[in-house]
């Protein structure tokens, strides 16, 4: 990132050379709103802690005196830390994040996989980089596994709150392994 | 320019700044800190004075003393109603948006009234710091909503205050706690019972950064309450049933004094005049805490609430902490010791330590200050925020006790093929309903282009501020145009209201003056007439034949522009007047003189002569 001020290339939300607050990053990515490294497993006292510093950098009252501009920037900056702490110390918000790459993924209304599940989804996407034709082959196999899953319910449907629900979740687990095929080109 | 911070309490308010690396309350001239919250208007609706004199006033016809005001900010009359019969105010009837006043001809705002409570603190300031302050923090209840925010920021404008932030009033305590304990890594609780809001605030004190972990309250329960209990009790037993305004007051300053007395011995009399008759009362500790166990048990709810919120069990809690006058009481300190399970403490003024808060906020937001110069607070936002959904039903989009700044964006359709604006209703509140939740106000977003039913994508933004006020935007995903947005605020005042209320208070203030210069000529006039008088009875035979006439005719001239109102009318009979008599007064001048030096000389002489 270069600062806007002075050029300078930096890697904070205040440049280190002329101490300029910088706009708020065009992403909302939670990691990277608080300068952490994508992982599931991450600490609770690791999240306060970067939002505790990031806020020290950012918050309105640091800039209180200064114009209009710089406020404004300031505002939008905690605004989005504290959203990025938000979903990042929620597990199951975290994880589908990781899962989605977005951090308010829209409400299916259905009912949702659990967190075990959307690691084993993470897991997928970083194996994804690391052992790209492993994770292929994983995807196709848990998919393969939940589309027999599906067919095996309607085979023997029963009339029952029960069926509708893992139908939903199965539905909903097969759309979490669709994208993670795309991404993985299986 | 220092900045200042300002305690706008219920009962009492206070205005503080850092001098010297120390937060201080400013004092007025007879060296007090504590401003009573009230404001006196005649009988035409004009205010007449503000604080001590205002409350002296309170009990006497002739006009309107109102106190407690706070109770009324971003409330609706129907909301309030109950309180305003209490207090003996009339309100506007019909209107439900905002509570107004009746006094005379004129409907006042809870507002205005508020706008002359900190115009007097700016003045103080002023008066102290030799200058015009730079800015103020505001404290507001922790627990006030978005409505009841705004208002406060609405009175300040009027007011000509410029508000660099409102602060909740618990997080103002825990600064000024924070820096004469050493509390790092401490979590503390706040308990605030003030004179009509109650605020928990969980915090956690950490390397200089105040973060608040959770909040609840009530913006109706304070010591207001225990007084208005206790004098409906006397007046019941005493078999007034016909209360009217002044004996009301009469009753509440009476219960007032008996509660004070109450902290500090197991017995006390109430003592008052009420409707022509001598009331007296013994009142006894334990039936004073049982008359006022229901309202403290209220404040016990939040404090479980705010436990919950923080996901805290009461052994968490490292140190409770009392802010607000009414923590006084030893039956509130049993009841936050029982509760927490460790005896709370106090070491600072519990009315002065919200404002010594605000002051080191203020300090702080100069972005110089060598006091707190690692110091930050992190708020939370009390109430959830959401929308109206179809049938009734509210999504939450900010949560309860979420940081602020926050910021959350919801993705808007349209549902009839051309429609090109689209209503929002925003509310405040916990519950599932629309009904159940505070209203804040509806937004239209116009201006659309005509497309088919489901294609536009308008991202509307909730944006909570630093002040906890809420602003709304909205963009057409699809163009990047952003919306226009018309807010209609449920409660308080449009910002042609506001608008209106500037101008009357500048006209006000040049009314002011005029009055003044009125007044200043009168005075000039009256001391020309009564010395002219004097001179022509002293001296008849010094006026030359027609003086006298002339003279008289200017007199009586003069004082009928005195009676009146023109000042220029006033001024010019001082001054023709002073014209007709100057001959008159020049001779008596030189007479004056003569005798007085041939005196002086005749007493040198003997002087000399040793006589």
């Amino acid at each position: 990132m270069i600062c806007w001020q002075c050029h300078e290339t930096i890697g904070a939300p205040v440049c280190v050379g002329c101490g300029a607050l910088q706009p708020p990053p065009g992403t909302a990515d939670p990691y990277v709103i608080l300068g952490l490294k994508p992982s599931f497993s991450i600490s609770d006292e690791v999240i306060d802690d970067a939002w505790r510093a990031r806020s020290r950098m950012v918050h309105p009252d640091r800039w209180a005196g200064k114009s209009a501009v710089v406020r404004r920037m300031s505002l939008q900056w905690t605004a989005a830390v504290n959203s990025a702490k938000r979903v990042l110390k929620d597990p199951l918000a975290r994880a589908r994040f990781l899962s989605t790459g977005d951090p308010n993924p829209p409400e299916t209304g259905g009912p949702q996989p659990d967190g075990d599940f959307l690691e084993v989804i993470f897991d997928l996407q970083m194996m994804a980089h690391s052992d790209p034709d492993g994770a292929k082959m994983t995807v196709a196999a848990l998919w393969d596994k939940n589309r027999t899953e599906l067919d095996a319910t309607f085979h023997t449907w029963e009339t029952g709150e029960g069926t509708l629900d893992a139908v939903g979740m199965t539905l909903a687990k097969l759309q979490y392994l669709n994208t993670a095929r795309t991404q993985t080109g299986a | 320019m220092a900045n200042i911070g300002i305690d706008l309490g219920t009962t009492h308010s206070l205005v503080a700044v850092v001098i010297d690396g120390q937060p201080r309350c400013l004092l007025d001239d007879d060296e007090r800190a504590l401003l009573p919250s009230a404001v006196r208007y005649d009988a035409k609706g004009q205010p007449i004075c503000v604080g001590y004199p205002a409350l002296a006033a309170a009990t006497q016809p002739g006009g309107t003393t109102f106190t407690s005001v706070k109770r009324f900010m971003g409330r609706s009359g129907a909301e309030v109603a109950d309180d305003a019969q209490r207090f003996h105010y009339d309100l506007v009837q019909g209107d439900d948006r905002a509570v107004r006043f009746v006094v005379g001809e004129k409907e006042i705002t809870p507002i205005e009234v508020s706008a002359m409570i900190l115009r007097l603190l700016h003045a103080r300031a002023e008066e102290c710091l030799f200058g015009r302050p730079g800015g103020a923090v505001i404290t507001v209840p922790a627990y006030f909503d978005d409505a009841q925010r705004q208002s406060t920021r609405d009175a300040a404008m009027i007011a000509g205050v410029k508000v660099l932030r409102l602060l909740n009033e618990p997080t103002a305590a825990a600064l000024a706690y924070g820096l004469n304990q050493g509390t790092n890594g401490q979590t503390v609780a706040v308990f605030d019972l003030g004179g009509g809001t109650f605020d928990i605030s969980i915090l956690k004190l950490d390397d200089g950064i105040f973060q608040v972990l959770s909040t609840a309250g009530d913006t109706h329960l304070g010591g207001d309450d225990f007084d208005q209990a206790l004098a409906e009790l006397v007046l019941n037993q005493a078999g007034i049933s016909d209360v009217d305004g002044p004996t009301y007051r009469a009753a509440i300053t009476a219960a007032e004094l008996t509660k004070r007395a109450l902290s500090d011995s197991d017995t006390a009399t109430f003592k008052a005049t009420l409707a022509g008759q001598e009331v007296e009362a013994q009142i006894d500790a334990d039936s004073f805490e049982n008359l006022i166990r229901p309202i403290i048990e209220r404040a016990g709810e939040a404090c479980r609430q705010a436990l919950g919120d923080a996901a805290l069990s009461p052994a968490d809690i490292d140190q409770v902490v009392l802010v607000g006058g009414s923590t006084r009481m030893p039956m509130v300190r049993k009841f936050v010791a029982k509760l927490f399970g460790k005896s709370p403490h106090s070491g600072l003024d519990p009315d002065r330590v919200v404002a010594l808060g605000a002051a080191m906020q203020a300090d702080i937001l100069t972005g110089e200050s060598a006091l707190a110069e690692d110091m930050l607070l992190l708020d939370v936002v009390p109430l959830s925020l959401g929308l109206e959904m179809m049938g009734g039903v509210v999504e939450r989009l900010i949560p309860r006790c979420s940081a602020i700044p926050a910021a959350q964006s919801q993705t808007f359709t349209t549902h009839v093929d051309n429609q090109t604006a689209v209503d929002l209703h925003v509310v405040q509140g916990e519950r599932e309903l629309v009904g159940d939740c505070r209203s804040l106000g509806r937004f239209k977003l116009s201006g659309l282009p005509p497309q088919p039913a489901g294609v536009p994508r308008i991202k509307v933004e909730f944006m909570v501020d630093a002040d906890g006020i809420l602003r709304v935007s909205a963009i057409d995903a699809a163009t990047g145009i952003s919306t226009d947005i018309e807010v209609q605020p449920s409660y308080g005042l449009s910002e042609d209201q506001i608008e209106a209320m500037l101008e009357a208070a500048i006209d006000n203030a040049e009314t002011d003056v005029d009055e003044r210069l009125l007044i200043d000529a009168r005075i000039e006039a009256e001391q020309i007439a009564s010395q002219v008088a004097k001179a022509i009875k002293c001296d008849p035979d010094m006026l030359e034949p027609g003086e006298k006439e002339a003279i008289e005719t200017g007199l009586s001239a003069l004082k009928d522009a005195m009676a009146g109102n023109d000042r220029q009318r006033i001024t010019a009979g001082a001054h023709h007047l002073d014209e007709v008599t100057a001959p008159f007064a020049q001779r008596r001048i030189e007479r004056d003189l003569q005798l007085a030096i041939s005196g002086k000389a005749a007493a040198d002489v003997a002087k000399a002569l040793g006589i």
